[in-house]
């Protein structure tokens, strides 16, 4: 969602830029030459005044605009996940992991050391602990593998030792 | 700082976005006495006041438009700058954390550091993001870390009131078990 929003808003703030400068060009052309250009706002004006709110294409404009804003507001305003999970910290030092690494780092270990393919890890703050879950493809005998494998990443990176790790394991399927 | 003011920007546009389209919407459907649906998009009454515009009015029309360009050039600017905008550093603080920063990516496992100092010029604030590789064991990056941060709060005058590190985990060069 961070991101979305940053490209979101380079958009925003490409389309000001445009929009403005047009506004300043519309109204020293509207000036000087009495026909605005590049756009001729006077034509758009003249659709404006013949459309009603009842007719069909402005009725679809505003229920989409609606839409898509009651859409952008549930986004913005439901709780985001964490960007980092907090690492015990001692004294003025806080240490913090960024969370979509270590999901990454786990999920790399998982199936580097054992028969999993596809892994994806969700890693959440629990209280002072973490929750960790980990989906994979696999065979279901490589469970204890992959917990295991789990359980030393999460000690590799600093993580607290009693933090539930919870496998759901998908079997592979045959491909002929 | 900046995802912070982004989500609320967003949230801003969002309510105006439900707002307007409502308004509409009801309108349309005839449901606000105020207006009926059967008013044009354009009222005539706004097209007569264009028309009868005076220049400085055309002319403030043109300055809106500068300013919307500037404000769109703020929030472009904002979105590609380093670290996140958080902060605009002074000269001396800038030397500062260029050499914390040397520092830091001297430490074994490390690969790259950012780091400001924010806050009391007197009691500075050190915000660390440490690139560290797959392959370290972060509990060992750490006290080197610590043991760094020490170092250099013995060393400069100005030493740092509180921490923050932030770690984030990239890609190393993983053996593959067999």
């Amino acid at each position: 969602m961070r991101a979305f929003n940053r490209i979101l808003s380079l958009l925003l703030g490409l389309a000001l830029i445009t929009g403005g400068l047009l506004v300043v060009v519309e109204v020293v052309t509207a000036f000087v030459r009495d026909t605005p250009w590049p756009i001729r706002v006077d034509q758009w004006a003249a659709t404006l005044r013949q459309q009603t709110f009842a007719d069909t294409i402005p009725r679809i404009v505003f229920l989409a605009t609606a839409a898509v804003g009651l859409l952008l507001l549930v986004a913005e305003a439901r709780p985001w996940p964490k960007r980092s999970l907090n690492l015990t910290s001692d004294g003025q030092r806080s240490w913090w992991l960024h969370r979509r690494s270590a999901e990454r780092q786990i999920a790399r270990a998982v199936r580097s050391g054992t028969s999993a393919t596809a892994a994806k890890v969700h890693l959440r703050p629990r209280g002072p602990s973490w929750r960790l879950r980990v989906g994979v493809t696999a065979s279901p005998e490589a469970r204890p593998d992959i917990e295991q494998r789990a359980r030393a990443a999460i000690q590799r990176l600093g993580g607290p030792q009693d933090a539930p790790v919870r496998v759901r394991i998908a079997k592979a399927r045959r491909v002929t | 700082m900046v995802d912070r003011r982004n989500r609320l920007r967003w949230a801003l546009i969002a309510l105006l976005l439900v707002a307007a389209g409502v308004a509409g919407s009801l309108i349309s459907f005839d449901r606000l006495p105020q207006v009926g649906a059967d008013t044009p998009l354009l009222p005539d009454a706004a097209v007569a006041r264009w028309r009868q515009a005076e220049d400085w009015r055309l002319a403030a029309l043109a300055a809106l438009g500068l300013l919307l360009a500037l404000y769109g050039w703020r929030i472009l600017a904002t979105q590609l700058r380093r670290g996140g905008g958080r902060t605009a550093m002074g000269d001396l603080e800038l030397a500062a954390t260029n050499s914390n920063e040397d520092d830091l990516e001297r430490v074994g496992g490390v690969q790259r550091a950012l780091v400001g100092l924010f806050g009391s010029p007197h009691q500075p604030e050190l915000r660390a993001e440490l690139d560290v590789s797959g392959t370290a064991d972060l509990r060992r990056v750490r006290e080197r870390v610590t043991a760094a941060l020490e170092r250099l709060a013995a060393t400069t005058t100005v030493p740092p009131r509180s921490a923050t590190v932030t770690f984030r985990v990239v890609e190393g060069h993983t053996r593959r078990v067999q």
